[in-house]
C-alpha cells in the first residue's frame, strides 16, 4: 500500500508486542493474590432448586466463595439492559451463566472447590432456534417474551412496487455464530485499595461504562472503582460488555485481597459473546432497465441468552439492509430473539457483515438475471455524492461508494481476468468477484456517544496526550502518535500518552464502532489551537521572543520558519522547568460524535466508510474445497492516519472474514457449544490466506469535508464474504448462500460426488 | 521397581502447584515399562512426546496417576537398515520424531512419503515433540495412511518377546492390546524402487494444522501394458480408523484404469471406506472424496 507522503513507521506498542516484553493486564501478579474461579451452569435452561457451598468452602486453601446473596448491588448486568444476572437465583437460561465464584490460594484448589460446589436443578425445554423461540407455545426466556427487539423501516409501496418490476431475486441466507478468537482470553486482577476503593485490570472496551456496571452491582460509588483497561491482546468487540470483571470484584472484596481471574480457552468459548447467527430474507425487484425499485427484507437474529448490545446490532443491519444503493421502495423488518444459546453481541463490523452478505448476495444475482456485468449493475444504482443515507437520513457528503468501486474496476479487473484463463492444476477450477459496500461509524443517532480528549504540557516537558480509548491491538497508539506528531510537527519523543485508565484520562466514549481515531481526531482539531497559543505564551513569557514568531517542532519551540534550520528557541524540558509556579497548561474537549440532523431511525448514521473487494478463489472439483487467492480492498475513509495500522486492519479484518467465510462456526446443539475449543474452532492459518493482499486507500474526501479520518476497525471485514461467494459462483456455478461456505455443498452441487468426471 | 526412576510431575498444566501430582515413571529398559504397565494397569499410561494425552487432558479426560516415561527406552531410539527374514527393511524407532523423520536422510531418500505425510501432521512445535510410536499406537494418526501404502510392520513388545506384524493386521484388530509397547516400524526396503509409484493427499478443515477430514494413500505400479500390477489403497480420517482397502485393490488389480473401472472403484471405495458421519462432516462426504482423490491419482498413475 503506498500512501504518498508517509513513512512507515513503526507503531509505539510494537517491538515490546514482538518480543514479547509487554505485560498484559492478565501477566500481573500482586502480594497475597487469590485466584478466582467461576461456576457455569451445567445445562442450557433449568430451574435452581438450590446451590450448596458449603463443600467448598471447607476446602483447604479456599478464601472466599460467592454466590448471589453476596451481591451488594444491583444482581444484573448488560450494556444496554442489564438482564443478566451476575450470579443466577433461580433460573439458568444458557451454559455460560454463573453460580457462584471461588477464590483460592492456587488455581488448582479453586478449580477443585468448583467440584464441590453441588447446584441441584430441574432442567427446562432448551429453545435452541429463535424460530422456535417465536412460536406461541415456546417456553418464555424473559418476563417481556422471547423478542428482544423488534425493528422496522419503511419507504414508499414495496408489495405493490414489485409487480412493476421486470426480474425479482428472493433469497434467504444463513449466517454463523463466529468466535472473536482474541489471543488473550478474558481476564486480569482486581485489587481492593487500602482506603476501601477498588482497581480492577481487566481489559475491556469501555473503561467508564465498565466502572459504571461494577459500581451498581457493588453498591458502590463510581469514583471509588478505577478501571486500568489497557493494553489488551484483542477484542474484537468481543470484551465489550463485562465479563469476569464482577467475579473478581466480589471476591476481592469479600477476602480483602487481589483475586486473578484468567479464563481458559473452554471457558472463554462458554461463556464469551459471539456474532449474531442470522437468517435473512430479502425480496430484490429491477426493472428493465436494471434499476433496483425495491427491497423487501426480514431479519432474524440469535441473541442467545441476554441483550447486551443485541437491540443495536440488529438496528445496524436493519440500516445497512439497503447499503449504498438506492431504492425506492424499501421495507425492513428485524427480530432479534432470545434464546439458550450462547450470548451473541458486539463483534467487529456489528450485524454488517451478515447484511451484506445477503445484500450483496442479491445484487450479484439481479446481475446475473439481466445478464449484467456485476460491477456495471451495482454503478447504475449506487449513491451519489449528495445522496441520502440507508434509511433515508442526511450524511456527510460522500462518493466513496463509486470511488471504491472504480478502483477495483481499474485496478483488479484486467488483472483478474489474466487470472481466470492462466492454466490451473487438473480439477480446478478458478473465478473472480467483487463486492460493495458502506458502514457507519460511531454508536448512531440517539444514542449516548459522548467523545473528548485532553492535551496538558506535563512538568516534565512532555506534550502529554490523554484519551480514554483502549489499546486491543488495533493501532490506537500509534493512531494518537501519529496525529500528535503531525499536528506540532514534534518528535514521537516529546509525546506522552495516556490511555485506558479511569483515574487518569477525560471521558472519550467507548473504543468500539470503529470511533476512536476518528475521535482523536476530531479532539485534536478541537484543542490544537488552544494549546499551542497557551505554550506560545508560556513561550514569550520564559524567552521573551514574542509568541506571533514562534512555532512547534522537534524538541521544542522554534522561531517561525526556522525549525531544523537554526537552533531552538527553547526546549520543551527547559520550558517546563521554566514554567511559573502555579502556571499550566491543560487543554480539555468533550463533544459528541457527529449524527445526521433529520434522521428518524435510532442508532443510523453520519458518517460512514466504504469497502470494494476483489476475491479470486480456486475449487478443487475432487473436495470442494476453496481457496482464496488473492484479496485485495479498495477502502475509502478519509485520510490515511497511520499507513500500517490502516494496512493491518484492512488485512486482518479481510482474514477475519475469509475465516468467517470459508471455515468459522461456533456450532451448537441444544444449547451445547460442539466447537469447545480451537481443536474444533478454526481460524485460518497462514498458509489460508492469500500470500499478497493489497489495499487502497481512497484518501480524497468531498471537497470541505470538515469530518477528517474515518475509522477503519470493521470495515476490511464487511463485504469480503459475499465477493468469495460470488467468485465461487464464477468458478462452479453455484450459488452460495449458506456461511461457512460447505465443501460438501459445493461438491453437491457441482454434480461430481455422483462420479461424473469419471464418467 | 528395579530400572526405574521416580520423578514429582510438576508444570504438566499450568498455574500453581498440583494438588495430586502424578508419579512419572522413567525407565531405562522395555522391560522394565512393561511391568510399570503390568503393576498399575488401568492406573498408568505409557508417554512418550505427550502431545496426544496433553491434548485429551484439556478435554478434561482423566490425568493417569502413573505415567510410564518411554523416553528413556534405547530399544525404541534410532532409525537404520536392518535385515528381517533375509529382507532389508528400514527401521524406524518408535520415538523418533516426526521432525526427526523429516530430516533423517534414510528417510528423506527411501521414504519419501512419510516426509509429505508428516508435513500435513499439526504444526512445528507439536512434531518437535510428537513421535512416530505415538502417532501409530493413537491409531488414528495422519501417518498411519502413508504407512499402509508402504506396507509397513510393528514390532510389538509383550513383556517377553518383540514381535512384528503387519500394520495392515494391526490396524484391524478393534480392540488393541493396549499394554503392548511399540518398538519400532520397519518399511520394505524395495519400497524406495519405485517412489513415484505413491501418492498421500490430507484433506482437514483448513490448509494447515488441522485434523484430517479425510486422508488417502496408496501405492500402484503399471507395467508396460497400462496393467496395474501392484496395489495398494489406504484411507482414514477424523474419527474414522485407518483401513487398507483390500476389496477395492482387488477390483483393481490386473486391469488398465478404464471408465469402467472407474466406476467400479469409485462404486467400491465408497462401499468399503468404513466412513461415520460426525458433528462436521458426513459419512458420504468423506466416502465421496476419498474416492475421487484416490481415482485421480490413479488416473496420474495409470491413465
Amino acid at each position: 500500500m503506498n500512501i504518498p507522503g508517509q513513512k512507515k513507521k513503526i507503531r509505539p506498542d510494537g517491538p515490546d508486542k514482538v518480543t514479547g516484553n509487554l505485560k498484559y493486564l492478565t501477566d500481573l501478579t500482586f502480594p497475597n493474590m487469590l485466584y478466582g474461579k467461576i461456576v457455569r451452569s451445567a445445562l442450557p435452561h433449568a430451574e435452581i432448586l438450590s446451590i450448596s457451598t458449603d463443600e467448598a468452602v471447607k476446602l483447604p486453601g479456599v478464601q472466599a466463595v460467592v454466590t448471589y446473596q453476596d451481591v451488594p448491588g444491583f444482581n444484573g448486568f448488560g450494556i444496554i439492559f442489564p438482564d443478566q444476572p451476575v450470579l443466577c437465583k433461580n433460573r439458568v437460561r444458557y451454559l455460560g451463566d454463573a453460580l457462584a465464584a471461588v477464590a483460592a490460594d492456587t488455581e488448582e484448589i479453586a478449580e477443585q472447590a468448583l467440584q464441590l460446589i453441588k447446584v441441584d436443578y430441574k432442567p427446562l425445554p432448551v429453545v435452541d432456534c429463535p424460530e422456535d423461540a417465536l412460536r406461541p407455545n415456546a417456553p418464555r426466556l424473559h418476563p417481556d417474551g422471547n423478542i428482544l427487539h423488534h425493528a422496522h423501516y419503511q419507504k414508499g409501496e414495496v408489495d405493490q412496487s414489485f409487480q412493476d418490476c421486470s426480474v425479482i431475486v428472493e433469497e434467504t441466507y444463513e449466517l454463523p455464530r463466529q468466535m472473536h478468537a482474541y489471543m488473550e482470553t478474558e481476564g486480569g486482577v482486581i485489587v481492593p485499595e487500602p482506603n476501601g476503593k477498588l482497581t480492577v485490570y481487566v481489559g475491556t472496551q469501555h473503561g467508564f461504562k465498565d466502572r459504571f456496571q461494577l459500581a451498581r452491582i457493588l453498591n458502590m460509588p463510581e469514583t471509588d472503582i478505577r478501571v486500568v483497561s489497557s493494553p489488551m491482546g484483542g477484542s474484537f468487540g468481543g470484551k465489550d460488555e463485562l465479563n469476569i470483571q464482577p467475579y473478581g470484584a466480589l471476591l476481592a472484596l469479600a477476602t480483602n485481597r487481589p483475586v486473578k481471574i484468567h479464563q481458559s480457552r473452554q471457558e472463554s468459548v462458554r461463556a464469551g459473546l459471539k456474532r449474531h447467527p442470522m437468517k435473512i430474507t430479502m425480496k430484490t425487484g429491477v426493472d428493465k432497465q436494471g434499476n433496483l425499485r425495491a427491497h423487501k427484507v426480514k431479519i432474524i437474529a440469535d441473541t442467545g441468552a441476554y441483550a447486551t448490545l443485541g437491540p443495536a446490532v440488529l438496528d445496524f443491519a436493519v440500516e445497512h439492509a439497503p447499503g449504498p444503493y438506492m431504492i425506492p421502495h424499501i421495507e425492513i423488518e428485524g427480530f432479534s430473539v432470545f434464546t439458550n444459546n450462547g450470548v451473541a453481541g458486539e463483534f467487529r463490523g456489528f450485524g454488517g457483515n451478515q447484511i451484506t452478505f445477503a445484500l450483496e448476495g442479491q445484487m450479484d444475482r439481479l446481475a446475473e438475471k439481466l445478464q449484467i456485468d456485476p460491477i456495471e449493475f451495482r454503478q447504475k444504482n449506487l449513491r451519489k455524492a449528495n445522496d441520502p443515507g440507508p434509511l433515508g437520513q442526511r450524511i456527510a457528503p460522500t462518493n466513496g461508494a463509486l470511488e471504491v468501486l472504480q478502483a477495483i474496476k481499474q485496478s483488479h479487473s484486467e488483472e483478474a481476468l489474466v487470472w481466470k484463463a492462466a492454466p490451473t492444476e487438473k480439477w480446478k477450477k478458478r473465478g473472480t468477484g467483487i463486492a460493495v459496500t458502506m458502514h457507519g461509524g460511531g454508536l448512531g443517532v440517539d444514542r449516548v456517544d459522548p467523545a473528548g480528549g485532553r492535551l496538558s504540557f506535563s512538568k516534565e516537558g512532555k506534550i502529554e496526550v490523554a484519551f480514554g480509548f483502549e489499546e486491543c491491538g488495533q493501532g490506537l497508539l500509534g493512531v494518537i502518535e501519529a496525529l500528535v506528531m503531525k499536528e506540532f510537527a514534534c518528535e514521537a519523543s516529546d509525546i506522552r500518552m495516556v490511555i485506558g485508565d479511569t483515574a487518569l484520562v477525560p471521558v472519550s466514549g467507548s473504543s468500539t464502532a470503529s470511533r476512536a481515531t476518528s475521535m482523536v481526531w476530531h479532539a485534536l482539531e478541537r484543542m490544537k489551537d488552544s494549546f499551542r497559543t497557551q505554550l506560545f505564551e508560556l513561550t514569550q513569557l520564559v524567552t521573551g521572543i514574542s509568541a506571533d514568531q514562534l512555532e512547534m517542532g522537534p524538541g521544542g519551540i522554534w522561531r517561525r520558519g526556522e525549525a531544523t534550520t537554526s537552533t531552538l528557541c527553547v526546549s520543551f524540558s527547559e520550558l517546563a522547568e521554566k514554567m511559573p509556579n502555579g502556571r499550566s497548561i491543560h487543554v480539555h474537549t468533550s463533544f459528541n460524535f457527529p449524527t445526521s440532523p433529520d434522521a428518524t431511525v435510532g442508532g443510523s448514521h453520519f458518517l460512514y466508510a466504504f469497502a470494494a473487494v476483489m476475491a479470486h478463489v480456486e475449487v478443487d472439483l475432487l473436495t470442494g474445497k476453496v481457496k482464496v487467492c488473492a484479496l485485495d480492498q479498495a477502502v475509502a475513509a478519509g485520510p490515511v492516519v497511520t499507513p500500517l495500522g490502516y494496512r493491518g486492519q484492512i488485512e486482518g479484518g479481510g482474514v477475519m472474514a475469509l475465516g468467517y467465510t470459508l471455515m468459522e462456526e461456533a456450532k451448537m446443539e441444544e444449547g451445547i457449544y460442539l466447537t469447545d475449543n480451537f481443536d474444533s474452532y478454526w481460524i485460518p492459518t497462514i498458509c489460508d490466506v492469500p500470500y499478497q493482499m493489497n489495499v487502497e486507500a481512497i484518501e480524497k474526501l468531498i471537497e470541505g469535508d470538515p469530518f477528517g479520518p474515518r475509522g477503519v476497525g470493521e470495515i476490511g471485514t464487511v463485504a469480503v464474504a459475499p465477493a468469495i461467494a460470488r467468485a465461487i459462483y464464477d468458478a462452479t456455478g453455484c450459488w452460495v448462500k449458506k456461511l461457512p461456505v460447505s465443501p460438501e455443498f459445493l461438491l453437491k452441487s457441482i454434480s461430481l460426488g455422483e462420479m461424473k468426471p469419471w464418467m | 521397581m528395579n530400572n526405574g526412576k521416580e520423578l514429582a510431575a510438576v508444570m504438566i498444566r499450568q498455574g500453581a502447584t498440583m494438588l495430586h501430582s502424578p508419579t512419572v515413571w522413567l525407565p531405562d529398559e522395555l522391560v522394565a515399562a512393561w511391568e510399570f504397565k503390568q503393576t498399575y494397569g488401568s492406573e498408568a499410561s505409557f508417554i512418550a512426546g505427550g502431545t496426544l494425552l496433553q491434548t485429551n487432558w484439556v478435554k478434561n479426560h482423566a490425568f493417569p496417576p502413573h505415567l510410564i516415561s518411554l523416553a528413556g527406552i534405547k530399544a525404541l531410539h534410532g532409525v537404520g537398515k536392518e535385515l528381517v527374514h533375509g529382507e532389508t527393511v528400514i527401521r524406524i524407532g518408535a520415538s523418533t520424531t516426526l521432525q526427526a523423520c523429516r530430516k533423517e536422510s534414510l528417510l528423506v531418500q527411501q521414504a519419501p512419503l512419510l516426509e509429505e505425510a508428516i508435513r500435513t501432521i499439526a504444526a512445528p512445535a507439536i512434531r518437535n515433540r510428537a513421535t512416530v510410536g505415538g502417532n501409530v499406537g493413537g491409531r488414528f494418526g495422519d501417518i498411519i495412511p502413508a504407512l499402509l501404502a508402504m506396507d509397513a510392520s510393528l514390532a510389538l513388545f509383550d513383556g517377553t518377546d518383540t514381535r512384528l506384524v503387519a500394520l495392515s493386521d494391526w490396524i484391524k484388530d478393534s480392540e488393541p492390546d493396549r499394554d503392548s509397547i511399540l518398538v519400532y516400524v520397519t518399511i520394505p526396503e524395495k519400497s524406495s524402487a519405485r517412489k513415484e509409484a505413491y501418492f498421500y493427499r490430507k484433506i482437514g478443515y483448513r490448509d494447515a494444522f488441522s485434523p484430517s477430514i479425510v486422508t488417502i494413500s496408496g501405492y500402484c505400479y503399471v507395467n508396460e501394458e497400462k496393467k496395474i500390477e501392484e496395489i495398494r489403497l489406504a484411507v482414514s480420517g477424523g474419527t474414522t480408523q485407518p483401513q487398507r482397502l483390500i476389496k477395492s485393490e482387488q477390483k483393481l488389480i490386473s486391469s488398465c484404469l478404464t471408465t469402467e473401472k472407474k466406476a467400479i472403484a469409485f462404486q467400491s471405495i465408497t462401499a468399503e471406506f468404513a466412513a461415520a458421519t460426525d458433528s462436521f462432516t458426513t459419512a458420504e462426504y468423506k466416502k465421496t472424496v476419498a474416492a475421487n482423490l484416490i481415482i485421480s491419482e490413479l488416473m496420474r498413475l495409470a491413465g
